[in-house]
């Protein structure tokens, strides 16, 4: 099976949403502070990847 | 008959864990469950990488794979520096 790009595009997109949204939980469930900044240092930088994904998407002529 | 339970139940009481040991067990969990997840994600963006057409979106799931590996090696270093006695 072959992917297209756009196929690609989605399917990551997708898999960036759902990590913020791990993450951002994670974090809730965590007492240690280190870890925690870690967590939500990575929730951001998940949330980020999703928003330029979700551009790289739109600018190809489709939406998320 | 609930009797003869209750005794039997009674030999087989668990000492409880320190709350404190759970939570840093629990947490430990999460870190690994988050490493290998992050791993995956890495090899998946490479793989996407080397299945597109357009150059920017190969530009886009390279420079992805590379933050996802550099935060798998954070990740793991934290894990690393809190298990380590």
């Amino acid at each position: 099976m072959k992917f297209t790009d756009m196929d690609m595009l989605q399917d990551y997109e997708k898999d960036t949403r759902m990590a913020a949204l791990a993450y951002a939980l994670v974090e809730t469930e965590i007492i240690d502070p280190n870890l925690r900044k870690i967590m939500g240092k990575a929730a951001a930088s998940a949330a980020q990847s999703q928003q330029k994904f979700l551009n790289l998407i739109i600018k190809k002529g489709d939406r998320p | 008959m609930l009797n003869l339970f209750k005794a039997m139940n009674a030999k087989l009481q668990l000492r409880e864990f320190d709350p404190m040991t759970v939570q840093r067990i629990k947490e430990g969990a999460y870190l690994v469950k988050m490493i290998s997840e992050t791993q995956v994600a890495a090899r998946k963006c490479e793989f996407f990488a080397s299945n597109a057409v357009d150059q920017e979106i190969k530009n886009a799931f390279e420079d992805e794979a590379k933050i996802l590996k550099q935060g798998a090696r954070t990740l793991q270093q934290y894990y690393e520096s809190i298990t380590t006695e």
